[in-house]
């Protein structure tokens, strides 16, 4: 397992602890902007409060770096390309910043089950949901750093098996182009 | 106390995520005579509270303490667990990952640590579920880490001191180990749980609760 730098670590550990108030008080406010363009599903002011927020996590030394908003963030990479290519957004059944956020860990959770020896009724449920978004949020998922996911091409391969049986052409194509890129 | 049954205890404040814990608890082989319970806390007021309550609450000689975002993916793992507490009436605590040593900063992660993780190159493999039968090869610890906590004894958590949800872990340890028992990890071919804990934790208050530790248990 890797070891950290331990004096960098007890150092960030301490201006943590001393600007805490501070940092959250930043994150409150982001969170904030960042919900209300979800409830009013504004993708350019989902798009610029998260680029705002990443440039300040970068004057502060990634202080002010969550989990949380990390996946927010492939997110609004996801939306893009759904926009772009014109499939339906991911986030049209949603108007929070934590439905949202419980979206996306859902797709994270269910393509888990496809990794793991877990009884049939339980991979239904998630190629159920699976086939209900796009390619682009299963990319997403893969690309973030926060998540524990793997056999990426494979699992592209199966869903474009599954998109045909359901006649999903359109993302049948994008997992075997995905696939191809791995 | 009920020497024939495992009792899972969870704090959680995500529905979501606690429905697919379980999930995954009710995938595990249970030994032959043995049943399992489950306790779950929701929104305590910190984990070691959370944790007591639960505690007095069970008779299960077993108890395993994990989060809510915790999924014990190797099927055999109270067969495991069992056959590790059955080898040696010392062992009192079982834990995934840990460090045989703790250094002066008592901050695990910049310790040597063995035991199990999920890492993206792990996941690359598919995954079988490891019968684990030779505990002579286990690894005694100084200290494990909170995500998953198996005991065989009741020792209460020091909510008086970790009134958070930091550091309540290697006090546990410690308090284990003052009374004269070992806290062990078994080597695992691929890891038997996934932590889902995002890879960046919440570390406010984290200085916080390292101080009082050391206060409390590195002082003298």
């Amino acid at each position: 397992m890797t070891k950290i730098n331990l004096n960098h670590f007890i150092s960030s550990c301490e201006s943590l602890e001393t600007n805490k108030d501070y940092y959250l008080g930043y994150i409150k406010k982001y969170k904030s902007h960042i919900n209300d363009s979800i409830s009013n599903h504004s993708l350019e002011d989902f798009e610029l409060f998260l680029n705002e927020y990443f440039d300040l996590n970068s004057k502060l030394e990634d202080q002010l770096l969550t989990s949380e908003l990390l996946k927010i963030n492939q997110i609004k990479y996801a939306l893009l390309n759904e926009r772009t290519h014109d499939f339906s957004l991911f986030w049209n059944d949603v108007y929070t910043y934590d439905e949202l956020l419980e979206k996306y860990n859902k797709t994270t959770l269910m393509l888990r089950r496809l990794l793991f020896d877990l009884p049939d009724v339980f991979k239904k449920q998630a190629y159920d949901f699976l086939a209900s978004i796009s390619p682009f949020i299963i990319n997403a998922a893969f690309d973030d750093p926060t998540n524990i996911l793997g056999m990426e091409k494979q699992i592209y391969i199966i869903l474009a098996k599954d998109c045909l049986i359901r006649q999903k052409y359109d993302h049948s194509s994008l997992y075997l182009e995905l696939a191809k890129r791995v | 106390m009920n020497n024939h049954q495992f009792c899972f205890i969870i704090c959680y404040n995500d529905d979501f995520y606690l429905e697919e814990c379980l999930l995954y608890i009710s995938n595990l082989i249970i030994p032959d005579g043995f049943t399992i319970d489950i306790l779950t806390i929701k929104d305590a007021k910190s984990i070691t509270s959370g944790y007591n309550e639960a505690m007095k609450t069970s008779d299960a000689k077993f108890k395993i303490y994990l989060h809510q975002d915790v999924f014990i993916v190797n099927k055999y793992f109270l067969i495991n667990l069992l056959n590790i507490f059955n080898y040696n009436v010392h062992i009192g605590m079982v834990g995934m990952v840990g460090a045989p040593k703790i250094n002066d900063s008592a901050i695990m992660w910049a310790s040597p640590r063995i035991g199990g993780i999920f890492t993206r190159e792990l996941m690359e493999k598919p995954y079988i579920s490891e019968l684990y039968e030779t505990p002579e090869t286990l690894g005694i610890v100084s200290v494990i880490d909170g995500h998953l906590m198996a005991t065989c004894v009741d020792i209460p958590w020091r909510e008086d001191l970790f009134d958070g949800w930091d550091f309540y872990d290697l006090s546990q340890s410690m308090e284990f180990r003052e009374r004269g028992y070992n806290i062990v990890v078994p080597p695992q071919h691929q890891p038997w749980c996934l932590h889902d804990d995002g890879n960046i934790l919440n570390l406010y208050n984290y200085n916080h609760y390292r101080k009082i530790f050391i206060k409390e248990y590195m002082s003298s």
